[in-house]
């Protein structure tokens, strides 16, 4: 009897933040065209889908497909899209409880793990969310001008994909590789100038540990063949697993033949002419960092590390060794993760935070009653957007489970944003924005020229 | 069914789904077709994120033993996207790398449940 009742209303949902992990969320909630339910997503920015825009690398546009299932899902009567709104600021935590049904927060990380060494305050230290979004076209880091024009040596602290990204970045050549990707205008104009030449990418811990993927390590090692050669990982990383080989999880299998591989094909051939160079370094945990003027830096001091593993059943860690080394570097970009942190009045609102690992609390998504959190804000910054998307559904199979038990009809926040004085971009504006981005991309030859300030993005669509 | 082919008659080739709830689903398809696209035509819940270009893993199935070894090996970019598939097994594959061929007929494939499972977990 209850349900009939309930089903008579439409249930209100309210997502914050419109990245993967929102729109796949969304998708789960409208999958079944006869529930009645209305999504609403409230984004911070002026246009869409976090970090499938702002994080992914411009030379990967597969990974954006996504998008177009996004697009399938806002063409949905019961979807709308309420851009340039960021809760906490513009709606309080507080409206968005009392005007929905269910709440879910999916606002991503957007916080850099810092690198606390001495030294690290330096304009040479650099962070791989500034640099990446330098790069992508984020509005507020357009001023990082970072000084590729005058560095050689660049090294990464970090062993995830992020790190192989900047890699390709900073050394692949801009024909082929960047002049036709959607990456910034001026990004291209700047990786012109560039002299960086040598890339170290620095892992604290061993090869086996190392979190990029098979894929993306491949993709690096074959750009030999335009010019960019890979000067290797010391044997020392790769001897001693050769005959623990058995035993290694299939991942670590593959890496290791990849490796022994690439070698072999090394040495066997005559070297390619290469004019630029990367190389990977392990067991390492930087200290310090010494500048050379207020620009760029000298070198990085580094504590060497060993594995320990005191039990085969216990993961494997690092212990320092009290011996030091230094590489030579111009810029350091640290790519040591992101962190989630509370947006405004959350706290307040009575929602808890980690704020120590940087996400909010939950059990299957649920935060308290009528409030859930899904994609990296719920987990913590890590897993690709295949992850993303299965925590999204499951955080959606669990708000319909519990929308059943929910009986108080709910109006909403749409009628309340578009009277408040503040523009905000509807979906129909973002196809607007869209276009003018595809247009200006196609006369530069280029799949998408992004507009790269708020101003220019409200402008276009008053 | 979207870019599903019709299979000619006399040359249907068949296809079970084993869906997340148990429940299997036979299909009469063309040579030549993806399982991706299958599942897509046939409304089953796979995603294919990066549309089948095997760069995603949201096509990620498990197939029947009796039929892993009639499937063409994987190459390497396969494998790199299956390193990072939930749940994987022995006999996974990506749905958007596997065709339809004539050795395939009466093939079963499963789709792998969620990560994680919702009733117990809400009681511990
Ligand atoms: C540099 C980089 C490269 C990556 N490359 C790949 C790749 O190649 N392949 C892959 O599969 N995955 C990749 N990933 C991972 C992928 O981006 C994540 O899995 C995914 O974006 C997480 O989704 P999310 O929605 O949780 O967070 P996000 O994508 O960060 O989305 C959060 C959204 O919330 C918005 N928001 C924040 N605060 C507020 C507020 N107060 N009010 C309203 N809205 C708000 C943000 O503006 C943003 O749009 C990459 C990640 C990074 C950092
Ligand atoms: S659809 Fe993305 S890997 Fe198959």
């Amino acid at each position: 009897m209850i349900r009939q009742f309930v089903r008579f209303y439409s249930q209100k949902v309210a997502i914050v933040g419109s990245g993967p992990a929102g729109f796949y969320t969304a998708l789960r909630l409208l999958k079944d065209p006869s529930q009645k339910i209305n999504v609403d997503i409230f984004e911070k920015l002026p246009v869409p889908y976090g970090l499938s825009r702002f994080g992914v690398a411009p030379d990967h546009p597969e990974v954006k497909e996504c998008q177009t299932r996004f697009e399938e899902v806002a063409h949905d009567k019961r979807f709308n899209f309420y851009g340039n709104v960021d809760i906490g600021k513009d709606v309080s935590i507080e409206m968005l409880k009392d005007n929905y049904n269910a709440v879910i927060f999916a606002y991503g990380c957007s916080e850099d793990n810092k690198l606390n060494i001495k030294g690290a305050d330096h304009k040479g230290v650099i962070s791989s969310r500034q640099f990446v979004g330098w790069y992508n076209g984020v509005f507020d880091l357009q001023d990082l001008n970072p000084p590729l024009e005058k560095a050689r040596r660049v090294v990464i602290i970090g062993n995830g994909n992020v790190a192989l990204d900047l890699t390709r970045v900073l050394l692949g050549p801009v024909d082929p590789l960047w002049k036709s990707t959607d990456i910034t205008a001026k990004a291209i104009s700047k990786l012109k100038e560039s002299k960086v030449e040598h890339v170290t990418i620095v892992g604290r811990r061993g090869l086996l540990q190392s979190a990029f993927t098979n894929k993306e390590l491949k993709e690096l090692i074959d750009m030999h063949s335009i010019g960019v050669g890979f000067k290797g990982v010391s044997e020392d990383h790769i001897a001693p697993f050769a005959p623990l080989a058995k035993n290694l999880g299939r991942v670590q299998k593959r890496r290791l033949d990849l490796l022994t591989k690439y070698f072999q094909k090394v040495k066997n051939s005559t070297k390619t002419a290469c004019t630029k160079e990367w190389e990977l370094q392990y067991l390492l945990s930087p200290k310090e960092i010494i500048a050379k003027d207020d620009q760029l830096l000298s070198k990085v001091v580094f504590e060497h590390n060993v594995l320990v593993q005191p039990d085969i059943d216990v993961p494997v860690s690092i212990e320092p060794t009290g011996e030091f080394t230094e590489l030579p570097a111009d810029l350091l970009i640290y790519s040591t993760g992101y962190k989630g942190s509370a947006i405004q009045g959350l706290i307040e609102a009575g929602i808890p935070f980690n704020e120590k690992k940087g996400y909010i609390p939950n059990k299957d998504g649920r935060v308290s009653p009528g409030i859930y959190a899904s994609g990296w804000i719920r987990r913590g910054a890590t897993g690709a957007i295949a992850s993303t998307m299965m925590d999204a559904f499951f955080v959606a199979e669990t708000v319909l489970s519990d929308l059943d038990n929910s009986s108080t009809e709910k109006h909403g926040l749409g009628h309340y944003i578009s009277k408040q004085n503040k523009p905000v971009v509807t979906w129909q504006d973002w196809e607007k924005i869209q276009q003018h981005e595809s247009e200006a991309g196609t006369s530069l030859g280029k799949t998408r020229e992004k507009l790269t300030t708020i101003d220019q993005v409200l402008e276009l669509i008053k | 069914h979207g870019h599903l082919k019709k299979p000619n008659p006399g040359e249907e080739l068949h296809i079970t789904f084993i869906t997340k709830d148990g429940t299997q689903k036979t299909f009469e398809v063309a040579e030549g077709d993806s399982l991706l696209d299958i599942a897509q035509g046939n409304h089953l819940d796979m995603e294919g994120a990066c549309g089948g270009s095997c760069a995603c893993s949201t096509c990620h199935v498990i197939i029947d033993p009796e039929f892993y070894d009639e499937i063409p090996e994987p190459d390497d970019d396969e494998n790199d996207m299956l390193d990072l598939a939930f749940g994987l097994t022995e006999t996974s594959r990506l749905g958007c790398q596997v065709f339809m061929k004539k050795n395939l007929d009466g093939i079963r494939v499963a789709l792998p449940a969620m990560t994680r499972n919702l009733q117990s977990s809400d009681f511990d």
